[in-house]
C-alpha cells in the first residue's frame, strides 16, 4: 500500500514522476514508500490496499460516483502487519497469521476497565518492506516514522461464517448482515510507531461463550504517515487489508486530533459507512475482494478469539432480519446462541409491539454478560420473568400462571419467549416485562398492547351529561356530549355496537345499546346517525357521531334521550361514572356532578 | 432540564443538547446520538480529545417489590472506556436531595446532599462524586454496552420522578450529560 508523502517533497516528487505513474524515491520518501507507484497528477503515493487493486475516490471525495477510479493495473504491495500474541521479536521473520480464532489468541470482552474478569490482548503493528516473497514482506525496523499514531482496529465475525465481509459463497440473502462486520468495530486502540513497531494491548467488546467457541475477530491496522508533528496528518496512511476502503484523507478518518498520539488519551476515529467503500460481492471488478477470511490467509492481519465473561444477567434480544437489514454503524449487532443451539445475529430490544399482532409475538431471552454479551450462564442461573397487566406470557408455561415464569439457564442458548395481550385486562395501552435474577432486576421490556383485551377505559377527551327529571317518571331526559379519543384501528362505528353507560356512586345505572349496524353513516362515513321511533320508551330522539379535527382518532358524540325513567340515579349523585363502549373498546371517566335548575343534574369533566 | 416529550409513563426521551462545563464534541458521537433523535447531523467537525455525552432516552421498570430498574441511552465513549481508564465516569440517578452513582467499573455509591437537589452542576461534580458511600443491595451496574447503560436502583429511591445524568472526569476537567427526568413507577 501506499500513502502521500510529507508535503515538502511533493514538488520534488511531482518533478521526477512527471512523466506518467512512477515509483516513489528511494530518497524524498520514507522506506515503506520505496517502489510504490504514485499518482502522477499529485505526485503523492496511491493509497493502495494490499493484494487489491487501486481505488480512489476522485475529487468529489465522495464513493460511489462517476470520477471513482478502479485501477486493477495498480495492485498494493504490504506496507503494514498486525500480529496478535505479542509472539513478534524485533528482527525476526513475520509469522504467519493464526489459522483461525479456535487457536488464536484468547481475550475476555470488557478488558481491563468494563469488566472484573475482562483481559486485553497484545497486538503488534509492523512496517513491511512489501517484499514479493515472503508473502507479507519483511519486517522494516525503520525509525522515519517513529511518533506516528497507529491504528488498530477489531473487526467481530457476527455471523460465524469464518469472514469479514461480504461473499457470494453463501448467498446474497445476508450480504447487509456481513457488510455490518466491515464497519461495527469490536474494539479499536491507538499505539505509537517506534523502530517500526507499534506494541500495545487491544480489549474488545463484543465476544461470544466459550463453549460456543468464542466469537473470531480479525485485526486490521492503520498508521498515519505525514511529516509535521504533533498528529502527522499532512500525508495519507498505509494499512493492513480492510473489510472496506476507508477514505484516503485523513481527515475523514480522524477528524481533529489536536496532540501527539497518546494511547491513553481519547481519540476520535470517525467510522462512518458513508465515507467508505464497501463493494458488493456483484461488483464487476471488485467482487468480493475486500471480504477477509480468518483462517491466516490474509497475511496482513491476524486473529484473536473474543469469550464473553461470566452470564450473570439477561438480556432481551430479537433476531435480525437479514432481508431487510441495512448495514449501519450506529447499529450493534451480536451473535448469541439460538433457541436452536446454531448462531444468531441479534439486536438487543427494548420495545415489543403487540399491535395488531393476529398471533403472539416473541423475543430473545439470553444469558448475558455486563456488555450484553451472549455468555455462559452461572452456575444456577435462573431468571424469573414478571409481566405487568394486560400482558400475557404465551410460552414458556411451565406454571399455568400467565403474568410468571421461571427459566433455568444451564447452556448459553436462547429462550423464545412469546407474549400476547390478555384476553380480558384493567392495564392500560402498554406493559411491561422484567427479568429478574434473585430478586434483582435485570432486564427489562416495554410492550405496546394492542388494547382489544382492554376492559379499561379509553380516553374521554370532555364530557357533559345533563339529566333532567322534574317530570313524572317515564319522561325524563338526557342530553350527553362527549368527545373520544379513538383508535382509528378498532374503531369502527358501522360494524360496532354502541354501549351508553351511566353509573352513580351507590350503583344506579342507566345503560343503553345501539344495535351493530344500527349507526347510518353518511358517504363519507364521517358521520353516523341514529334515533328510536317515535313511541319507543326511553326513546334516543338523536344521537350522531362525528369526526372532528379531521382525524379518525378523535370523534364527538351527541346523544338526546327521552321518555326515560332515570330514577335509579340519585337526585343528588355528586359523580356519577360515564362509559361508552363501542366494539371491544371502551371509553369512559368519573365525571363531577352539581345540582342545575330544579330536577337537573349537570355533570361535566 | 427540559422534559420535552414522555413516550410512555415510565419512559422519557430528551431532545436537548448535553450541556457541558467545556463545550467540545465529537463529531461521530453527535451524528449518533442525532441519528437516534430523527434529526439532521451536525456538522460540527470533531475535537476528538474530550468526552462526549449526551442521554437520549431513559425507561424505568419496576419489579412487583417495586426495585427499579432503568435503562438509559446515549452517547458516552463507550469505544474510548472499553480501552481507557477515566479517573471517573458512569451515571447519577438524582432524587430529591438523594443520588446514587454507578461508575463504569461496577462500582455504586448512594449518599444525600442538597448539591444535587437543584442538578448536577460540572463545576460541583468533583466534590459530588467525594461524597457517598456503598450504595446497598441490590443497587448495581447490569449491564454497559455501545449506547446503554443498565441500572438498579437502590432501596431508598421511591416511586416518583428522579433525574438521570452521565457524567465524567477527564483531564482534570468535569463532564455532566444533559438530564432526562424519569418517573420511576
Amino acid at each position: 500500500m501506499t500513502t502521500r508523502v510529507a508535503r515538502g517533497i511533493l514538488l520534488a516528487l511531482a518533478l521526477a514522476t512527471s512523466i506518467g505513474a512512477g515509483a516513489v524515491s528511494a530518497v524524498a520518501a520514507p522506506l515503506v514508500f520505496q517502489g510504490d507507484p504514485v499518482n502522477p497528477d499529485t505526485g503523492d503515493p496511491w493509497i493502495v490496499l494490499p493484494g487489491l487493486p487501486l481505488v480512489d475516490w476522485g475529487e468529489d471525495e465522495k464513493w460511489r460516483t462517476d470520477d471513482d477510479i478502479v485501477d486493477t493495473g495498480i495492485v498494493g504491495d504490504v506496507d503494514v502487519v498486525v500480529r496478535s500474541g505479542g509472539s513478534y521479536a524485533s528482527g525476526a521473520a513475520f509469522r504467519p497469521p493464526w489459522a483461525g480464532p479456535a487457536v488464536a489468541p484468547e481475550v475476555i470482552a470488557g478488558g481491563l476497565v468494563l469488566a472484573d474478569e475482562g483481559t486485553e490482548g497484545v497486538v503488534q503493528v509492523i512496517l513491511s518492506d512489501g517484499a514479493a516473497s515472503p508473502a507479507a514482506g519483511n519486517p522494516l525496523l525503520a525509525s522515519d516514522l517513529d511518533g506516528r499514531g497507529v491504528v488498530v482496529v477489531a473487526y467481530p465475525d457476527l455471523d460465524g461464517d469464518g469472514i469479514i465481509g461480504p461473499t457470494a459463497s453463501d448467498g446474497s440473502a445476508d450480504d447487509a448482515v456481513e457488510a455490518q462486520e466491515a464497519v461495527q468495530l469490536a474494539g479499536r486502540r491507538l499505539a505509537v510507531l517506534n523502530g517500526g513497531i507499534a506494541t500495545g494491548t487491544l480489549a474488545t467488546s463484543l465476544g461470544a461463550p466459550a463453549s460456543a467457541g468464542g466469537l473470531g475477530v480479525l485485526l486490521a491496522a492503520g498508521v498515519i504517515t505525514g511529516a509535521t508533528p504533533p498528529v502527522y496528518d499532512d500525508a495519507g496512511w498505509i494499512a493492513t487489508r480492510m473489510p472496506a476502503m476507508w477514505p484516503p484523507e485523513n481527515r475523514r478518518i480522524i477528524g481533529n486530533n489536536p496532540r501527539p498520539p497518546d494511547p491513553t488519551a481519547l481519540y476520535d476515529l470517525e467510522v462512518e459507512l458513508e465515507r467508505m467503500l464497501r463493494p458488493a460481492p456483484s461488483h464487476p471488478q471488485l467482487g468480493t475482494a475486500y471480504a477477509i477470511p480468518l483462517d491466516g490467509s490474509s497475511v496482513t492481519n491476524d486473529v484473536v478469539r473474543s469469550v464473553s465473561g461470566p452470564g450473570t444477567a439477561v438480556a432481551f434480544a430479537r433476531a435480525v432480519n437479514a432481508a431487510s437489514f441495512v448495514a449501519d454503524e450506529l447499529r450493534v449487532l451480536r451473535p448469541i446462541v439460538g433457541s436452536d443451539g446454531a448462531r444468531a445475529v441479534v439486536e438487543s430490544v427494548d420495545t415489543l409491539s403487540l399491535r395488531n399482532a393476529p398471533a403472539p409475538r416473541g423475543v430473545l431471552l439470553y444469558p448475558a454478560d455486563v456488555l450484553g454479551n451472549a455468555a455462559d450462564p452461572a452456575a444456577g442461573l435462573v431468571t424469573r420473568l414478571e409481566a405487568t397487566a394486560g400482558l400475557r406470557i404465551v410460552s414458556p408455561d411451565t406454571d399455568g400462571d400467565p403474568r410468571h415464569e421461571s427459566i433455568a439457564f444451564t447452556a448459553p442458548d436462547a429462550v423464545r419467549v412469546t407474549l400476547a395481550e390478555a384476553s380480558s385486562h384493567d392495564g392500560g395501552p402498554t406493559a411491561t416485562l422484567v427479568a429478574e435474577i434473585a430478586g434483582v432486576p435485570t432486564a427489562g421490556l416495554s410492550v405496546v398492547l394492542d388494547g382489544r383485551g382492554s376492559t379499561a377505559p379509553g380516553p374521554l377527551a370532555s364530557s357533559t351529561v345533563k339529566l333532567k327529571r322534574a317530570a313524572a317518571a317515564g319522561s325524563h331526559r338526557l342530553v350527553m356530549r362527549s368527545v373520544l379519543e379513538a383508535d382509528p384501528l378498532s374503531f369502527d362505528p358501522a360494524s360496532q355496537a354502541l354501549t351508553l353507560v351511566l353509573r352513580d356512586m351507590l350503583g344506579g345505572t342507566y345503560q343503553r345499546t345501539v344495535a351493530a349496524g344500527a349507526l347510518v353513516p353518511n358517504d363519507t362515513s364521517t358521520v353516523f346517525r341514529f334515533k328510536d321511533p317515535l313511541g319507543t320508551p326511553g326513546r334516543i330522539q338523536s344521537l350522531v357521531l362525528r369526526r372532528v379535527d379531521g382525524t379518525a382518532a378523535r370523534w364527538r358524540l351527541v346523544v338526546q334521550a327521552r321518555a326515560l325513567d332515570l330514577g335509579a340515579i340519585a337526585t343528588n349523585a355528586t359523580a356519577v361514572d360515564q362509559r361508552i363502549r363501542l366494539g371491544t373498546t371502551t371509553f369512559g371517566a368519573t365525571l363531577p356532578c352539581a345540582p342545575g335548575a330544579p330536577g337537573t343534574l349537570a355533570c361535566a369533566r | 432540564m427540559e422534559r420535552n416529550r414522555t413516550l410512555r409513563h415510565h419512559r422519557t426521551r430528551s431532545h436537548q443538547r448535553p450541556a457541558k462545563r467545556r463545550p467540545a464534541v465529537r463529531a461521530a458521537a453527535i451524528v449518533a446520538v442525532c441519528a437516534l433523535l430523527g434529526v439532521s447531523a451536525v456538522t460540527t467537525r470533531a475535537a476528538g480529545t474530550s468526552p462526549t455525552l449526551a442521554l437520549v432516552a431513559v425507561d424505568a421498570f419496576a419489579t412487583e417489590e417495586r426495585t427499579h430498574l432503568l435503562t438509559a441511552t446515549g452517547a458516552f465513549n463507550f469505544d474510548d472506556l472499553v480501552q481507557v481508564p477515566f479517573p471517573a465516569a458512569g451515571l447519577l440517578v438524582v432524587q430529591g436531595a438523594r443520588f446514587a452513582r454507578y461508575d463504569v467499573d461496577g462500582a455504586v455509591r448512594e449518599g444525600t446532599t442538597p448539591m444535587v437537589a437543584d442538578g448536577v452542576d460540572p463545576a460541583e461534580l468533583e466534590a459530588l462524586l467525594a461524597l457517598g458511600a456503598s450504595a446497598a443491595p441490590p443497587a448495581r451496574l447490569v449491564r454497559l454496552a455501545a449506547s446503554e447503560v443498565t441500572i438498579v436502583l437502590p432501596p431508598s429511591f421511591e416511586p416518583g420522578t428522579a433525574s438521570v445524568v452521565l457524567f465524567a472526569l477527564h483531564e482534570d476537567e468535569s463532564f455532566v450529560s444533559n438530564a432526562i427526568v424519569v418517573v420511576l413507577p
